[in-house]
């Protein structure tokens, strides 16, 4: 083995035979007229005679005689294929194979081994090296070229499905797709790399089970896939279907079709399908959507969006024959800031006004929501009631949804105007801008979302035009009224603050005899400049704005004071009634608080009667009875006011703990008319005798209404036709003359 | 498969015609002479190999005469020098084995074998034929 044949030259030599470039081809192609053929033998008699077979047959030849030579031939002249000797000097075969294996571009190369006829180790050994065929010695060389060409065909066949499947992999990947073919049989999934990449359930030979391919999918989306895919069996239909999966996010479609069997009556025997990962496709419509409806610099929605929220509106308005407002605001002298401190100084203003304009619309709400839901006017759950839009540039729109009122928009406004009058910190600037609002109110100011726009621009250059830093409705009437109940509100704030208020009392009597039994506490305003205020004006005024619990509070502080007075001077007439609304009711700590005020007055309860409407004790039937019986337990009397327009049941009136019944003013009214109301009447005070419950009938204004209510049986009542109400001093100076005729009419009785 | 080998031995045909006739089957015109080019490289070899398997027997070194066995059963063979051949692969295979009697023994004949086949393919070599490559090895 010393003077083992060195014979790279003669290889070498048959590299340079004409047809055949000189130059070492060192990129690897298949692009070449004759297939090149690398042989590999330490027996250079084998090899000459063998490329003699090779070149006769189409093929060129390059020769190798060890391992070693044969790696570098190899990357000399990427052939298309390798016959190797087993048993060679310096490298043997078997290392040379597992070198070429071992490198990319020797990976798929055919090998074909040439080993002793009678070594089955060594054929053994050839294929776990990698060697793709085999060929005993000696070898026929008529035979090898033909064994050389059915290795060729093979490798390209395998070749081209190689390529096949790359590109189909790569197609799959670039669109993040992937198949799956579910076997009906036994249920087992086989599915595409595309797919592993997508849903990793799948094992290194791209299995798994219809289980397991569920089980990735969280619910409900896993039961709408299984139920999905047993109708598509069933009827032989394809389907599609979007879901998410949760751990990484991702939104998957899916789509499958039924594969029928091939013999007949056989129904269906697989599913065949795709799965695509569509996440960055969604997030892009999400992105599409927010860049259509939502403003970059501040993220409020856009004239886009602003425009379909107002269509909203109107039709959700017109259906429902309710109200709201827009508010257009712009800012003054917007321009100064971004002219002086630049463009990024001007977009952090507009941010931070924008965050302040929502923080005062989130917080109307609250504010506002007693009067919304009095109006009936409630925006459906789970719906915004309210929008806040940028227009562009300096320009912000605000929707009011649910302030179906014109003096909330105007507070809305003024809160917004107050807010915006705070002073900016940007960066190490501080800027002080104002905002001035123009308002329109739907329907008055128009029904379509054009005319709205239009006239709230309007009605803000109105409010510039008067100075800036304020608003103004479009109507003129609308305007004055608002701003007309919005001081009404400020004053009647401070006339409970400064006892501007005063109470009055409405005598009552028994129709048994004729003499007081009591009197209904009513109060009065009395305004510095405008007179007396009626409180058909400003009681649904307090209801509205929550004032209605100081105002509650102070009637019944001062008719406990009043009561007090008489007792200690024993004068007038007890009970004194002293109406409680709803909102006070509600608060639930109405017990308490007469407890205190009857406390404070150094009072005896049976000074005091609450009366309280029949419709506030509908609303939450189980807390009026524990609080009309805490109420009666500090002695003070119930009496269930307006009687008649709150549908109560018979068995619930039965449960109420209270003392009186006051039939409401309406039925007293066509009493001598209406033979409906007369029977009713007759009814409630038989019905309520027999409750054990006091009737007293309100609003008696003719002695014919006095006549009939004493023929039913009315024990007490109240109204014109007896008193008008009266100032404290009145009423009991009229209590003490009442008495006094009584107990005259008494004695002349006697 | 080394005793039917060896009892095969005799039996093979000294020279297989067919082999050389199916190399010359290969001879392009004006192509060096194949035939030739293969006899030469033959008569270059086998001696050695026969020298070296002697060689090895003699120094009871098995791997030398394994190897050596094993080329001049394959050179042989791509001459038709099928007893030959067969008589090296015996060798190789007892050397394989570590059986140096049995080299030795089944060795003792080889050089006569040698000669035998070199003269009976000097006699199919076509005499007016002067390869150049005859004595290039």
């Amino acid at each position: 083995m010393t003077d083992a044949p060195t014979h790279g030259g003669d290889g070498r030599a048959a590299a340079t035979e004409p047809g055949r470039s000189p130059a070492p081809v060192l990129v690897p192609t298949r692009e070449r007229a004759r297939p090149l053929v690398l042989h590999v033998d330490d027996d250079l008699a084998a090899l000459i005679v063998a490329q003699a077979a090779l070149e006769a047959e189409g093929f060129d030849v390059v020769h190798a005689g060890d391992g070693r030579e044969a790696i570098e031939r190899f990357d000399e002249n990427a052939p298309d294929l390798v016959i190797m000797d087993a048993v060679m000097p310096v490298m043997d075969g078997f290392a040379a194979i597992a070198r070429l294996r071992s490198s990319a571009a020797g990976e798929h190369v055919p090998i074909l081994m040439i080993t002793g006829l009678d070594d089955l180790d060594s054929i053994t050994r050839a294929y776990d090296e990698g060697a793709t065929d085999f060929l005993t010695k000696p070898v026929n060389p008529i035979v090898l070229p033909h064994r050389v060409q059915y290795l060729l065909r093979a490798t390209a066949t395998a070749d081209a499905l190689r390529a096949s499947e790359a590109k189909l992999d790569n197609a799959q990947r670039i669109a993040r797709m992937g198949h799956w073919e579910r076997s009906l049989a036994d249920d087992a999934v086989s599915c595409s790399r595309g797919f592993s990449r997508i849903v990793p359930v799948v094992d290194e030979d791209g299995r798994t089970s219809w289980g397991e391919l569920l089980a990735a999918v969280p619910e409900p989306d896993r039961e709408a896939l299984a139920l999905a895919a047993s109708h598509a069996i069933e009827t032989g239909t394809p389907f599609h279907l979007e879901f998410s999966l949760e751990d990484p996010p991702k939104t998957i479609r899916l789509e499958a079709e039924p594969y029928p069997g091939t013999s007949a009556g056989e129904g269906c025997t697989h599913l065949l399908g795709t799965i695509q990962d569509i996440t960055e496709r969604r997030d892009a419509q999400v992105r599409i959507h927010e860049l259509a409806y939502f403003d970059l610099v501040t993220g409020l929605p856009n004239r886009a969006r602003l425009h379909e929220r107002l269509h909203l509106a109107l039709e959700r308005s017109e259906r429902a024959g309710t109200r709201f407002a827009l508010l257009f605001l712009d800012l003054d002298h917007f321009k100064q800031v971004n002219d002086t401190l630049g463009h990024d100084a001007g977009d952090a203003l507009l941010l931070e006004v924008a965050g302040r304009i929502n923080r005062i619309v989130r917080d109307t709400d609250s504010l506002v929501r007693v009067g919304a839901e009095a109006d009936g006017s409630e925006i459906g759950a789970g719906m915004e009631p309210h929008t806040v839009a940028r227009l562009g540039g300096d320009e912000f729109v605000v929707l009011l949804e649910g302030v179906p009122r014109p003096e909330d928009a105007a507070r809305v406004a003024e809160r917004i105007a107050a807010s915006i009058r705070d002073p900016f910190e940007l960066g190490e600037n501080v800027v002080s801008v104002t905002t001035t609002i123009g308002i329109a109110v739907y329907p008055a100011d128009g029904t379509d979302a054009e005319t709205l726009m239009k006239h709230a621009d309007v009605a803000m250059y109105h409010a510039k035009e008067q100075g800036r830093d304020g608003f103004h409705f479009y109507s003129r009437r609308i305007h004055e009224r608002a701003l007309e109940r919005f001081s009404m509100e400020r004053e009647l704030r401070r006339a409970i603050e400064n006892d501007e208020l005063a109470l009055e009392f409405q005598p009552k009597i028994g129709l048994g005899d004729g003499g007081v039994v009591g009197c209904e506490a009513l109060v009065r305003w009395h305004h510095p400049e405008r007179g007396t205020v009626s409180p058909g004006e400003f009681i649904p005024l307090a209801e509205d704005t929550g004032l209605i619990l100081p105002l509650g509070s102070w009637v019944l502080l001062a008719a406990c004071r009043q009561a007090g007075q008489w007792a200690s001077a024993g004068r007038a007439a007890r009970p004194v009634a002293v109406n409680v609304s709803a909102e006070q009711f509600k608060r639930g700590d109405m017990v308490r608080e007469l407890a205190d005020a009857l406390a404070a007055a150094g009072l005896d309860p049976s000074w005091i009667e609450v009366e309280l409407t029949e419709s506030l004790l509908m609303q939450d039937k189980e807390v009026a009875i524990r609080h009309l019986e805490g109420i009666r337990e500090l002695g003070v009397q119930v009496s269930i006011d307006d009687f008649g327009t709150g549908y109560s049941s018979l068995s619930y009136l039965k449960r109420l703990p209270a003392d009186k019944l006051k039939i409401d003013r309406s039925f007293v009214r066509d009493l001598e008319t209406d033979p409906g109301d007369a029977a009713i009447v007759s009814a409630v005070v038989t019905l309520s005798h027999d409750l054990g419950l006091k009737v007293v009938g309100e609003g008696v204004e003719t002695p014919g209404q006095l006549e009939r209510l004493r023929r039913f049986g009315c024990d007490e009542v109240q109204g014109f036709l007896i008193s008008r109400p009266l100032p404290p001093d009145a009423f009991a100076a009229w209590a003490d003359e009442r008495r006094a005729e009584e107990g005259g009419a008494d004695r002349r009785a006697a | 498969m080394a005793e039917s080998g060896a009892a095969s031995s005799a039996s093979d045909p000294l020279i297989d015609d067919s082999v050389l006739a199916t190399v010359a089957s290969l001879q392009r015109p004006g192509a060096p002479d194949l035939v030739g080019r293969v006899l030469d490289l033959f008569e270059a070899d086998a001696p050695r190999r026969v020298a070296d398997i002697g060689a090895g027997n003699d120094a009871f070194d098995a791997e030398t005469v394994r190897t050596a066995a094993h080329t001049l059963k394959s050179s042989a063979a791509n001459v038709g020098a099928m007893r030959l051949s067969a008589r090296a692969g015996q060798i190789e295979r007892a050397a394989r084995d570590a059986n140096l009697l049995a080299c030795i023994a089944l060795a003792d004949a080889l050089e006569a074998l040698l000669d035998e086949t070199l003269g009976a393919l000097g006699r199919t070599r076509p005499d007016d034929t002067d390869t150049p490559g005859r004595h290039a090895a």
